[in-house]
């Protein structure tokens, strides 16, 4: 006989063996290997094999923006097939006129509470809370904003990558001012937008910059900005942190600005990647893009935020390429990937898990749902994990199978149950409700059909298509019994069946993945 | 319940067997039905983690406060002497930690002092990662000790669910500690109310899942849904069947612990259970917030531990804090202290042996970033609780560690169900010769005297012979079994003798 137990040792000390492949990414079963596809980084173009269907115009807005309408992937459908995958995409990743600030508060420096005393400062704070609740509600606004555009999804991408939390930083003006930024460069030039969030008063103090005085060096943003935010473990020492901490010295915040002083500023020789000089903030960050670590981990990430958990590092080498060759804008290097046929390959669609805002704030804006629930939909995701401007660390979130979880699953019912029912994740009354028989006029192209009704509802929802035994299941939830003929969108109680079939689709796995 | 009746009842077989296991790791993952036949699934003991998030100072926790070094070091964050409880001269808790000082004078506070590991990483995400797979600097792991732990113990995950979830976290997320190399091992929940109330009654649908990225996915997804709705009624019954008998605080460590005490007490078969407190990156104005943090700790702890005697399960429950690196000795220019190394950890429950393990930190010698020299390995403090609580053999220990450890003497005789370690030596069952056989096989044993069953077992678990069943003499033992009419392949012998029970594997080969 076999020597088996010889044998299961070996499989089991080569698993263990297997490499990291990024961070906070594990690499076995959980999960999978990075996809391989014949596919790469070349233009799509649709073939007899990969056809552009409604399902691949579904697979890149569902990527691009927060939970799309049917129309809307009707829309880029026939915009694809009609200009091409490449104009769809550029159209998608067009730059757009900054929103209007949430109120005149966010652009006032915030009052210094030094010298105040106790209940003045607690007037402040309290002040201040209310106004991080109005800056939380105003971005999910953003978020559910009716223009097909990237941006807000990029604001998304770089608030978990410039990681700040609401708790320390305090003052809502710093937030919105980091917002702002992310707004700005969100397809712009990654080293200026690294340069800026370095000065940026809520990073300062996130990751306590002002504390950072010559002769009296606090390493934290030193050693997050070369580990989280450009180059990953493992391509600078201990050694360089430092150094990079003593150029980082002397910033302090004025107003609504971080500023110099030249006198806590460590004037001194910098040895830093092997680079010798006097260097300052800007010189530490032009550094770490001359190495080639950074474009691979910026695009690693980027990778892994619009395809798939596991990067794929041919496909992220490509992407590093046209990162450099662009002098690290974005929008190159997002357009290339997001008409490329890896992008477009059956088994990149339908491989990531939803974030909390796209499963409850998508299913809110893609349910036609009015303004009005945004606090409701704040406090969903933050009990689904994903709690706006306070991740849990600096690190952000991991996102993928992280968000699933025997807690947080069960809010995600409840909340997309909500939206449905009108109701608050407590059973309490919430201002609207969706009106499932408008949506379905207006979204489905036969909604007497019950067969068509399904199977559309279905695509538009599900990131996986339905086998026909689900299909069957689908329907057998909407009619109740009823034979399918007698189903009609004006029939008595077709209401109380939608709500059940939408509160059911929302409610299963495919609806988690996209 | 005291020393003497937990014995008592052992002997009376009214709780699980305590298992002392052989060489079966691999083969766990077939024969998984005669695991359970065996019971090597079962024991109740419970470990509790509390996890310190972002790196407690062990320097201001466990005070040197005669080493003139710390306070040179510290100018403004020393702890001075007269806010130390010493424990040993010139070594104290920070009278933050007053509530851990009943715990310490019972005996039930065991301190190892300087854990850390090789090569220390002083960033927060590989230092905890590397804590929770128990991996070393240098490696990479993706699965954590703990998962690595239960995989074993539930080889038909995740294709069967046990009846009680493996393991719980109080708070949101999974943590790599229970992540399986078959996905998360772990139930989290806020409260067992909430949770209940959030999930319903339901059920999910197995479906087919394709071989492809989505399918896996849809796999994992499916996978946690049915553990939602199975767990959160389980949990529920459990939390509602007690009501806590100490009065905790408000805070959330105190609540999660409070809920843990409950599940516990509530008969959940659940053997580990992961709590955390966090804000100990403490890198500006750390003196009120490090004192805040620590008060809070010990009280919570405190809580536990009298909630759990007064509910009867003190005996069966070990606490164990451990946090992702501890301070750097010299305080920075903030009034705070950066990332730094090796720490102490503390380990409470009725089975500990108290006192301090390990040599104090030595603060005349640093590393080349001012950091402390680690002395005990923090896998030293896992291998010893696989080994010593939960009943590993040193094979399945080097498997589930992924290399030998030296274990510490940190739990006492009650960990068995008995009083007198000794007595714990007094029972072995050793490795059957030779291996493979083919006619004959001799087996040793040593046991404490009284009645013996030795069984042995086919790879589905049938039993095909019960050489011994009956008085056997206090000793060494050989029992020479004739073996030529059992057909070649796999088999398993048990010996059982009172509250022991070892097995092993035996191969027959012609």
């Amino acid at each position: 006989m076999p020597d088996i137990e010889a044998s299961l040792l070996d499989v089991e000390a080569g698993r263990f063996r297997s490499s990291w492949p990024g961070p906070g990414v594990s690499a076995e079963e959980q999960p999978p290997s990075p996809i391989q596809t014949a596919g790469g980084l070349e233009p799509y173009r649709p073939s007899p094999s990969q056809p552009w269907t409604v399902e691949r115009a579904a697979h890149l807005l569902r990527r691009v923006i927060i939970g799309p309408k049917r129309s809307e992937i009707l829309w880029a459908y026939e915009y694809g097939r009609a200009h091409g995958i490449e104009a769809l995409v550029d159209a998608l990743l067009a730059p757009l006129p900054l929103p209007t600030p949430p109120g005149s508060w966010a652009l006032e420096p915030p009052q210094s509470l030094r010298g105040l005393s106790q209940q003045e400062v607690q007037a402040i704070l309290a002040q201040w809370r209310q106004w991080l609740e109005e800056l939380r509600l105003w971005w999910i606004a953003r978020m559910r904003d009716p223009v097909l555009n990237i941006r807000e999804r990029m604001v998304l991408f770089w608030s978990n990558h410039f990681v700040v939390e609401a708790l320390k930083v305090r003052a809502p003006q710093y937030l919105y001012d980091l917002l702002h930024l992310f707004r700005l460069y969100a397809l712009g030039n990654v080293k200026e937008l690294t340069k800026a969030v370095g000065k940026a008063p809520a990073m300062l103090i996130y990751l306590d910059g002002v504390q950072n005085r010559a002769g009296n060096p606090n390493e934290n943003y030193a050693r997050e900005l070369l580990e989280l935010f450009t180059m990953g473990i493992g391509h600078y020492t201990e050694q360089d942190v430092k150094e990079a901490a003593r150029a980082f010295t002397g910033w302090y915040i004025d107003g609504l600005q971080g500023k110099l002083d030249p006198r806590g500023f460590d004037a001194g020789i910098k040895t830093f990647l092997g680079r010798t000089g006097p260097w300052t903030a800007d010189d530490i960050v032009e550094i770490i893009f001359q190495e080639p670590a950074t474009a691979l981990f910026l695009c690693r990430k980027l990778y892994r935020h619009f395809v798939y958990v596991s990067p794929n590092e041919e496909i992220v080498a490509g992407l590093a390429d046209v990162f450099r060759a662009h002098k690290y804008e974005l929008r190159p290097v997002l357009r290339t990937l997001l008409s490329s046929a890896h992008f477009y390959d059956e088994a990149v669609m339908g491989a990531q898990i939803k974030s909390p805002v796209e499963a409850l704030i998508g299913a809110s804006r893609a349910l036609g749902l009015p303004a009005g629930l945004e606090g409701f939909l704040y406090q969903a995701c933050q009990q689904a994990g994903q709690d706006l401007l306070s991740p849990p660390d600096v690190s952000g979130w991991p996102g993928h199978r992280a968000w699933i979880n025997t807690t947080t699953l069960p809010v995600r019912w409840r909340a997309t149950d909500g939206l449905i029912e009108g109701r608050n994740i407590r059973g309490g009354r919430l201002p609207v409700r969706a009106d499932l028989l408008r949506l379905v006029r207006e979204q489905i192209s036969q909604p007497d059909d019950a067969q068509v009704l399904v199977r559309e509802l279905a695509q538009w929802f599900w990131g996986v298509s339905p086998s026909e035994q689900r299909v069957q299941t689908l329907l057998e939830v909407l009619l109740q019994g009823i034979p399918a003929y007698e189903w009609g969108i004006d029939k008595p109680g077709a209401e109380l069946r939608l709500q059940m079939l939408f509160k059911y689709l929302l409610r299963q796995p495919e609806y988690q993945l996209t | 319940m005291d020393r003497r009746s937990f014995l008592r009842k052992a002997g009376m077989g009214t709780i699980a067997l305590p298992v002392v296991f052989g060489d079966l790791p691999v083969f766990a993952f077939r024969y998984n039905a005669l695991l359970r036949a065996l019971g090597l699934l079962e024991t109740d003991r419970v470990l509790v983690l509390v996890q310190l998030n972002g790196g407690n100072d062990g320097l201001n926790t466990l005070v040197p406060y005669e080493d003139s070094l710390y306070y040179q070091l510290r100018p403004t964050l020393a702890i001075r002497p007269d806010q130390v409880l010493p424990l040993l001269p010139g070594l104290g808790l920070n009278t933050a930690l007053e509530a851990l000082r009943p715990i310490w004078d019972e005996g039930d506070l065991a301190i190892v002092q300087s854990v850390g590991y090789p090569n220390p990483n002083l960033s927060h995400f590989r230092s905890t990662d590397i804590w929770l797979t128990a991996s070393d600097g240098a490696t990479v792991l993706d699965t954590g000790w703990l998962g690595r732990y239960l995989s074993r113990q539930y080889p038909e995950f995740p294709d069967v669910l046990p009846s009680d979830p493996m393991a719980i976290q109080i708070g949101l997320g999974a943590s790599l500690a229970f992540h399986g190399p078959n996905g998360e091992m772990v139930t989290s929940l806020s409260t067992p109310d909430e949770f209940y109330s959030l999930v319903g009654e339901g059920s999910v649908n197995r479906g087919v899942f394709p071989d492809t990225p989505a399918g896996k996915e849809l796999q994992f997804l499916h996978t946690v849904y049915e553990g939602t709705y199975q767990y959160a009624s389980v949990i529920k019954r459990a939390a509602d069947r007690v009501q806590n008998r100490a009065s905790y605080g408000a805070d959330s460590l105190s609540r999660s612990l409070a809920i843990v005490a409950r599940l516990i007490a509530g008969g959940l078969s659940t053997r580990l259970y992961l709590v955390q407190q966090g804000g100990y990156d403490t890198h500006a104005l750390q003196a009120n917030t490090h004192t805040n943090l620590l008060r809070t700790l010990a009280g919570a702890v405190r809580a536990f531990y009298e909630d759990l005697r007064a509910l009867g399960c003190a005996d069966r429950v070990v606490l164990m804090t451990f946090s992702e690196f501890g301070r750097r000795p010299r305080e920075n220019g903030s009034a705070g202290t950066d990332h730094g190394t090796a720490a102490p950890l503390f380990v409470v429950g009725r089975a500990v042996q108290g006192g301090i393990l390990g040599p104090r930190p030595n603060l005349a010698q640093l590393d080349a970033t001012g950091n402390l020299y680690y002395h005990i390995d923090f896998r030293q403090v896992y291998s010893t609780i696989l080994r010593d609580w939960f009943g590993l053999d040193a094979e399945l220990l080097e498997q589930v560690m992924r290399g030998r450890f030296e274990p510490l003497p940190l739990l006492s005789g009650v960990a068995t169900g008995v009083e007198d370690p000794e007595r714990i030596q007094g029972f072995r069952l050793e490795k059957s010769w030779p291996n493979p056989a083919s006619a004959e096989v001799r087996i040793r044993f040593h046991t404490l005297g009284g009645h013996a069953v030795l069984r042995l077992f086919d790879v589905t678990g049938r039993e095909v012979m019960r050489p011994i069943d009956g008085p056997v003499p206090a000793g060494w033992r050989e029992l020479r079994l004739r073996i030529e009419h059992l057909p070649p392949g796999t088999y398993f012998y048990q010996l059982t003798s009172g509250p022991f029970s070892q097995t092993h594997k035996l191969l027959i080969a012609r």
